[in-house]
């Protein structure tokens, strides 16, 4: 059973076959691990939302038509319970990029910098940087963890979040070029402007 | 060749298939390659913060624990939904000093509520004989006052009436006086001239 296609695995299931549930949760179960906890960055939090989201997989398997693969029904839902998950802990309202203007950084500023790795050294740099990741839009965040974090294909993300490509390389390019943009403000600040 | 587009950074960053004219522009561009830098620097940042995986935990996830787990949610549903349809049709849950029971009492609800009602008529009765006697009360005082005012009326126009009778009497014995004197005038002058014996 272990060798059948999802499709299979996923009729078997729908039949009320446990083996096939379980093959095709034991598939994904890393993958959607790895990605909620990425999304949250809290272990305990994310082991309670993968629960959820295999719960919420399981109660609702009966009505999955397979009109989209299996594996994008099944990240579609897990984006969606974090994005939820974001919303509820109002985190966007929490960080905002005002909080970062408050503190001196300038998200829109340009230019050029050296040395990322000395920077990022600093914790306090750190903090700040994942402060930043959390205050960009959902879509730019998610876009950031399937791609950077995840290394999912374009094809692929653009297939469990319903949109074209070219929006979800165009929301990268944004959540890159805000956070390339706090570098240069934050080395001036903290080292004087590089050299 | 105008500058590079959003999709075409990407592109570049990540090492996606693209034309050849894009790095051909790219080495001639200043712009751009400030642009292209920023991306990198903004994605090393993003990597360089990415969550530590070490710290990843692993649900238990089966097949027969979640069917169990839906059973007991569907339990606790069908539970809370007799609860409700029972509170519906009189049941009642009660407490007997420190323990807690369910209980038929319909028929001591229906009892209950009859007396609550029979109160609540009482209550409506007392209402609208108080309303009555308010209504009475101010009309008696209504009346009264009418009364008084008429007696006053009377009073005043009995007084002017017998005024107007004395004035009347006065004026009327005065006229008296004078025929009377006019008469008695008369009849010495009648005596006088020997018309009368």
């Amino acid at each position: 059973m272990e060798n059948l296609l999802d499709t299979e695995l996923v009729k078997l299931a729908q039949q009320g076959q446990g083996q096939a549930f379980d093959i095709l949760i034991a598939r994904y179960q890393k993958k959607v691990t790895h990605l909620v906890y990425r999304y949250v960055n809290d272990g305990d939090v994310a082991l309670d939302l993968v629960q959820d989201i295999f719960f919420k997989i399981f109660k609702n398997l009966v009505n999955f038509k397979g009109e989209s693969k299996f594996s994008s029904w099944l990240f579609r839902i897990a984006v969606n319970d974090c994005v939820d998950h974001i919303r509820r802990l109002k985190v966007r309202k929490e960080h905002s990029l005002d909080h970062f203007r408050e503190f001196g950084f300038d998200v829109a500023d340009t230019g050029e910098s050296s040395d990322i790795e000395a920077l990022i050294v600093n914790k306090e740099t750190q903090s700040r940087v994942r402060e930043l990741l959390n205050s960009l839009p959902e879509n730019q965040r998610t876009v950031v963890v399937m791609k950077i974090y995840q290394e999912m294909k374009f094809e692929e993300i653009a297939d469990i979040l319903g949109d074209p490509v070219s929006t979800i390389k165009s929301r990268l390019y944004k959540a890159l070029n805000t956070l390339g943009g706090l570098l240069r403000r934050q080395m001036f600040i903290e080292g004087g402007p590089p050299t | 060749m105008t500058h590079l587009q959003e999709e075409q950074f990407i592109d570049l960053l990540l090492g996606e298939p693209r034309s050849v004219t894009l790095d051909e522009h790219l080495a001639k561009c200043l712009q751009c390659q400030q642009q292209l830098a920023k991306l990198e620097k903004g994605m090393a940042l993003a990597k360089l913060v990415e969550p530590d995986m070490a710290q990843v935990k692993y649900p238990s996830v089966s097949y027969g624990g979640y069917k169990q787990k839906a059973l007991k949610t569907r339990l606790v549903w069908l539970a809370a939904a007799a609860m409700f349809i029972l509170s519906l049709l009189g049941f009642r849950l009660e407490s007997n000093k420190g323990s807690w029971s369910v209980q038929l009492s319909l028929l001591g609800k229906n009892q209950e509520q009859s007396q609550q009602i029979a109160a609540l008529e009482q209550r409506l009765l007392e209402a609208i004989e108080l309303n009555n006697k308010m209504t009475q009360s101010q009309l008696d005082a209504r009346f009264h006052a009418i009364y008084q005012e008429r007696e006053q009326d009377f009073g005043d126009l009995r007084e002017v009436v017998v005024r107007e009778m004395r004035d009347l009497e006065t004026s009327n014995s005065q006229q008296l006086i004078a025929v009377r004197d006019e008469f008695k005038g008369d009849l010495e002058k009648f005596k006088v001239e020997g018309k009368l014996q």
